[in-house]
């Protein structure tokens, strides 16, 4: 590993140009906690010339965000940091408190993840923009001459940058979509006009196209206004779409560094080639029905025949209407007339944007939602309304949220967590056995050393196994998963997936997969059923609809996706179309 | 909310949809109302039903060491109506009730209205005072501790809260009497002696109230402090704080600005909800101080028992808490934008 950290690609001909922004040499970060120390960041070097873009790229826990939160002393008390971060030269790590206020946002400022909690919830988005600017200045001109007018207007001027109208500086933030949060952000990042951002997540939790767009007027606005970018993220392929070099950390080193195109399509680190392939390339063969998991693993799967209309759904919504009253007389029309059709041993993607009422439709398939109107049918049958009727119809189709974390009760063993479906359901011979048996078929083996572990002792994807095997327990014939593994990290992302076309394979346990993510629907799927505003616009096989999209939703969702296939060029004009 | 509401609630929606956000106001403030005023009306029933079931027999008590004889108990039994069916009762009880009279009481054979707003003011004081420096003492030491959660100060100010909050009221008070020695009177509210001008009224008094207040403040100061320390806590690790100290903020102002406004949001309930019930728990302190508020009239009804008296009290304390519920539920609105919205 040593000498792949040592191998900085010789970009250095821009460097040579540039005079250095920001230079962090031989980094340690350690955090004292209740069960000893943690070795969070392990000796990493890094430079950045100013106007240049960086991408670091690693699974949660990897130290990524410890890495940046350095370059602003932003660390908690607990934590030790040795070795230099150098920003402009000056070292932050001796700088004194004021010093280090002073430099703070305005010499490099932060985008965090807006969409979730970055901003005061009880202050005005104008306010919290104006506020760096109060302390700050911008462009020279010193806090202490300015007057609320000239702070009104460059709040404006901001906001107006990330294509927002001013009047929404007197917004509250729950008033503003996700996106918009995040514009909000990166507005309130450009305040002071520092000479490095640094983006911490910038995308993730958004949508596709909302990202596309983010991502565009991030990349638009450092190069016009000649600023030094670090993004963190997760994902490669977001990471490839704006920056120049990419960094990728792991267990809190350095393992490969590189332009962005070489880091992205020949990846030397083995970790780095797992990163790559876990976010798969729609339309390409090798990962087609083929989640990136270890080859052992992985099943070798041929497409369901059954895909067609031959056999009898297991599983039926016909033409299914959900109306939401507003509190004013308005309505939302959440599920507009959906026919759609789940077969035997057959995985169906739905895809698509938040707001486009698919986890709507999927409540009301597993009856927690009264449909305005329509039908669904299981195995021919209508859905059960007495409330013993529905307790066995849930039994039949089970559920799988996103959040495995949020869904497993922190009080409950695996044993508690598996054997409770059993309970409700009143199976009480072999309860045992049955938990036994649905561990291990959700591969947690031996499924006896799990029995009495606590949900906090396990990682994220055994967490999702165990919500699995919970599911499993009542021998269920159809799994409906609620982006199953968007909260994971990348390398369990394909483990889990894997699960999926494993039990459909071996166990024919048919699945609803809702996502917003057409990689995973290259994956797994067989059919993929594309939602907006209400309406399927367009259902068929996975290569008919992703690979010859027809309706132009469609094709804007495949656009918008950061590794789509065609240059990177492409793909930046199809994001501006989209916005 | 109760359905004789509906009608009103349909109107007013029907006026916010024409008006918009206002309307959205009003129709919040309506609802408010009117689920108060559902839990006032259930307050009178439970205040009548309460005090039927209470043993003794106030007639018995009021005649006793007194030579009567059984008509004279009769007749007076007759007076107070009390020999009436329970229907009846508590007919006559919700008649008068909407009249504004809350009985005569049978120890004073004063109106109740009257003896209450008698005993309210000195009540007021001693309680108003104590709560707004227990409210600002208990934030003030809740936010510093929590803002440097496990330091010394933390752990004292933590600790000591705690004592003194787990001491039995009328033992503080009778110590404190003890160890201030002369230094302060033990009891009432001012000498009889005193010059009937303002200033050396209220210097009188003051100089009455400072046990009481002391006695008081020490032991509920403790309730502000934890809400707020825990409510700041739960703040302490939030993303905007992170957010306003990348700013270049000073810690002081991270907390002021940002943490606090925060925090401060599910404290305003708990104060307002404590504040309803602070009135009844002056009972021990009154009459610990002899100060002559309404829970030393409690205390003095509960002796009767003084029947009318205390179902008046009760109706006036427990009216308070629902009031405080709906000025608390008013200024959430105001400082929570998150609920205005919804």
């Amino acid at each position: 590993m040593a000498e792949q950290t040592a191998m900085s690609e010789p970009v250095d001909q821009q460097k040579a140009a540039a005079p250095t922004l920001l230079d962090v040499r031989d980094l340690h970060v350690r955090y004292q906690s209740g069960r000893g120390e943690v070795h969070a960041v392990r000796g990493v070097d890094l430079s950045l010339a100013s106007g240049q873009t960086l991408g670091l790229a690693g699974e949660s826990g990897c130290g990524k965000s410890t890495l940046a939160m350095s370059v602003l002393r932003l660390l908690p008390k607990s934590s030790r940091v040795d070795g230099q971060v150098l920003l402009d030269g000056e070292d932050v790590r001796t700088m004194s408190w004021g010093r280090l206020r002073a430099v703070r946002w305005a010499g490099a400022s932060v985008v965090f993840q807006g969409a979730m909690h970055a901003l005061n919830p009880v202050r005005r988005i104008g306010e919290q923009i104006a506020e760096p600017l109060r302390l700050h200045g911008w462009g020279g001109r010193a806090p202490t001459s300015l007057s609320p007018a000239a702070i009104r207007a460059r709040v404006a001027e901001l906001l107006e940058q990330v294509e927002l109208p001013a009047r929404r500086a007197d917004a509250y933030p729950h008033e503003l979509s996700g996106g918009q949060k995040q514009r909000v952000m990166i507005a309130m990042a450009l305040a002071c006009q520092p000479r490095l951002v640094i983006a911490d997540e910038p995308t993730t939790a958004l949508d596709v196209i909302v990202q596309a767009q983010v991502l565009e007027l991030m990349g638009r606005l450092v190069a016009e206004h000649d600023i030094g970018l670090i993004m963190i993220s997760h994902d490669l392929s977001v990471l490839a779409a704006t920056c120049q070099r990419i960094a990728v950390m792991y267990r809190g080193e350095l393992v490969e560094q590189g332009p962005a195109e070489q880091v992205m399509r020949q990846p030397r680190h083995a970790h780095t080639q797992a990163l790559a392939a876990a976010f798969p390339v729609v339309g390409d063969p090798a990962h087609r029905l083929v989640p990136a998991a270890e080859p052992a693993t992985a099943p070798t799967v041929e497409p369901s025949e059954s895909s067609g209309a031959s056999t009898r759904p297991v599983l039926r919504a016909e033409d299914l209407h959900v109306r939401f009253g507003g509190r004013r007389g308005g309505q939302t029309h959440a599920v507009a007339g959906v026919t759609l059709e789940v077969h035997p041993n057959e995985i169906v993607a739905l895809v698509g944007q938040s707001g486009s009422g698919k986890t709507t439709l999927a409540r009301t398939l597993l009856g927690l939602q009264q449909p305005t109107s329509g039908r669904v049918y299981f195995d021919g049958q209508p859905l059960p309304t007495s409330a013993r009727g529905l307790r066995d119809y849930r039994r039949q189709v089970q559920l799988v949220l996103q959040d495995p974390t949020s869904a497993l009760n922190p009080r409950q063993s695996v044993y508690e967590a598996v054997a409770e479906g059993l309970r409700i359901h009143r199976i009480g011979d072999d309860e045992a056995g049955r938990v036994a048996d649905a561990l291990s078929k959700a591969e947690l083996r031996p499924p006896e050393q799990f029995f009495s572990v606590l949900p906090h002792e396990l990682s994220g994807g055994q967490r999702q196994r165990v919500v699995i095997a919970g599911a499993l327990a009542l021998n269920p014939r159809v799994l409906i998963a609620d982006e199953p593994v968007a909260s994971l990290d990348a390398s369990v992302r394909g483990e889990i997936l894997a699960l999926f076309l494993r039990l459909r394979v071996e166990l024919g346990v048919a699945a609803l997969v809702i996502t917003h993510d057409l990689g995973l629907a290259w994956n797994i799927a067989d059919r993929v059923a594309v939602m907006y505003q209400g309406e399927l616009v367009e259902v068929g096989p996975v290569e008919d609809v992703l690979l010859a999209p027809q309706h132009p939703y469609t094709r804007s969702l495949l656009a918008a996706m950061p590794n789509a296939p065609g240059s990177l060029d492409e793909v930046e004009l199809a994001a501006g179309d989209a916005g | 909310m109760t359905d004789a509401l509906a009608p009103v609630e349909e109107a007013l929606a029907e006026s916010a949809a024409r008006r918009g956000r206002g309307g959205s106001t009003l129709r919040y403030v309506a609802g408010k109302l009117g689920g108060a005023l559902a839990s006032l009306f259930l307050v009178v029933v439970l205040g009548f039903l309460l005090f039927r079931v209470i043993p003794g027999d106030p007639v018995l008590s009021m005649t006793r060491g007194r030579p009567v004889t059984a008509d004279q108990q009769a007749e007076l039994r007759a007076r107070l109506g009390v020999d009436r069916p329970l229907l009846q009762q508590f007919l006559d009880y919700l008649g008068r009730l909407a009249r504004g009279d809350l009985g005569t009481s049978y120890v004073y054979s004063r109106p109740v209205g009257e003896l209450i707003a008698e005993r309210l003011g000195p009540t007021l004081l001693l309680v108003g005072t104590s709560t707004i420096i227990a409210v600002i003492l208990g934030l003030w030491l809740g936010i510093k501790g929590a803002w440097r959660r496990g330091s010394r100060f933390d752990r004292v100010s933590t600790g000591v809260s705690l004592t003194l909050w787990s001491m039995p009221t009328f033992w503080l008070g009778l110590l404190l009497m003890i160890a201030t020695g002369n230094l302060f009177p033990s009891g009432g509210i001012r000498y009889p002696d005193t010059p009937p001008d303002f200033l050396s009224q209220a210097l009188d008094t003051a100089h009455h109230m400072v046990l009481p207040c002391l006695t008081f403040v020490a032991v509920i100061y403790a309730q502000y402090l934890l809400v707020m320390r825990s409510s700041l806590l739960e703040e302490m690790n939030a993303d905007y704080l992170t957010t306003a100290r990348a700013k270049g903020l000073r810690d002081d102002l991270v907390r002021r600005r940002h943490a606090v406004p925060n925090a401060l949001l599910p404290t305003v309930t708990l104060v307002f909800l404590h504040l309803g019930l602070v009135v009844s728990g002056a009972i021990t302190v009154e009459t610990v101080f002899s100060w002559p508020g309404l829970g030393l009239l409690t205390y003095e009804a509960l002796q009767g028992p003084d029947l009318p008296l205390l179902q008046g009290i009760f109706i006036v304390l427990t009216g308070s808490v629902v009031a405080m519920n709906v000025i608390a539920d008013l200024l959430y609105r105001v400082l929570d934008p998150r609920v205005r919205a919804a």
